[in-house]
């Protein structure tokens, strides 16, 4: 019997906060990515807008699976012959929005973006992770390499751009590179458990960061076309 | 040596030097104005029309161009998606 990961039990609770954080600040940057599609009609922020979604998604189910494993009252080494029928959707659904996600955030990055880039993408990840016999070390590997492919994207546009945003952003996807590798170890040690959320915390925050530095500027905009109270 | 436009700042020119003219504008003075090709320009319009930014009028005096509301959104709203799109490196 192999673990997926182990909690330690004072984690318990925790976890679903911060997962819920997760999906609340991607769903926030994917929101604002499909505002801007609206408007501009760029393909590129719609497919962001997509990719943030699904990760979104991924974390909201990820926080409904830590729930009720409280609720089960687990004893933190979670496997996936000790999961309910319940818990067993929940994961698969979680790793299978969680690859779309990341797939569709890659595929973001190539400047010429056939459909058949994508499924190449797609194949390739979900062929990985179906025929490997360690699945959660494949899922987070294969994970942390996409995550690195999205980062060195940020890296190369913050080289020629020098833009605090982008600054932001890229350093976001360093730390959720950096939180997926340390969930590689999640399953031998639960303080790999708790880092990496950690890791994700700052990472997310880092993204949200950056699209508050884009609404600045608006919000002053916003204030300064407001009628004088008297 | 001044560099290269991107994309949106393409569309932005374009979109005002419609817009300054607004329904009354020939593809050949897009063409002086917006300091393109006269294949890319055709391209950009085509994607122009393609989003709803502009339409094209065809009369019997020959092809006019206007902004819609949509493309008056965007030059409106151009700082706030250029601020988003470099921001998070699209484009």
């Amino acid at each position: 019997m192999s673990d997926l990961y182990i909690i330690p039990r004072w984690f318990f609770g925790f976890d679903v906060v911060l997962e819920l954080l997760f999906g609340v600040a991607t769903l926030a940057v994917a929101l604002y990515a499909f505002r801007i599609y609206s408007i501009s009609r760029e393909r590129q922020c719609q497919t962001m807008g997509i990719g943030f979604l699904s990760t979104s998604l991924a974390y909201f189910v990820w926080a409904g699976v830590s729930l009720l494993l409280i609720i089960e009252n687990s004893t933190g080494r979670v496997s996936l012959e000790q999961l309910t029928r319940t818990g067993l959707i929940g994961v698969f659904s979680y790793v299978f929005f969680s690859l779309i996600g990341l797939s569709v955030l890659v595929y973001m990055t190539f400047p010429s973006r056939p459909k058949r880039l994508f499924s190449l993408i797609g194949t390739l990840v979900l062929l990985v992770l179906i025929f490997s016999q360690q699945k959660s070390l494949a899922f987070y590997f294969v994970s942390a390499f996409l995550t690195f492919f999205v980062l060195s994207h940020y890296v190369q546009k913050y080289a020629r751009s020098r833009r605090t945003t982008t600054l932001l952003v890229m350093l976001g996807f360093a730390f959720i590179f950096l939180g997926m590798l340390d969930f590689t170890l999640a399953s031998v040690r639960e303080v790999h458990y708790v880092i990496g959320h950690v890791l994700l915390l700052i990472g997310y925050m880092l993204v949200m960061a950056s699209l508050l530095v884009v609404l600045a500027p608006l919000r002053r905009t916003w204030h300064a076309k407001e009628p004088a109270s008297k | 040596m001044a560099r290269k436009r991107t994309r949106l700042e393409i569309i932005r020119d374009m979109l005002q030097v419609i817009k300054d003219r607004n329904g009354k504008i020939k593809p050949t003075h897009i063409l002086y104005k917006s300091n393109l090709s006269h294949e890319m320009m055709s391209s950009y319009l085509d994607e122009l029309i393609g989003k709803g930014f502009i339409v094209e009028h065809k009369s019997a005096i020959g092809k006019r161009y206007s902004v819609t509301e949509r493309g008056m959104e965007f030059l409106g709203k151009y700082h706030e998606i250029v601020e988003f799109t470099e921001g998070f490196g699209l484009g």
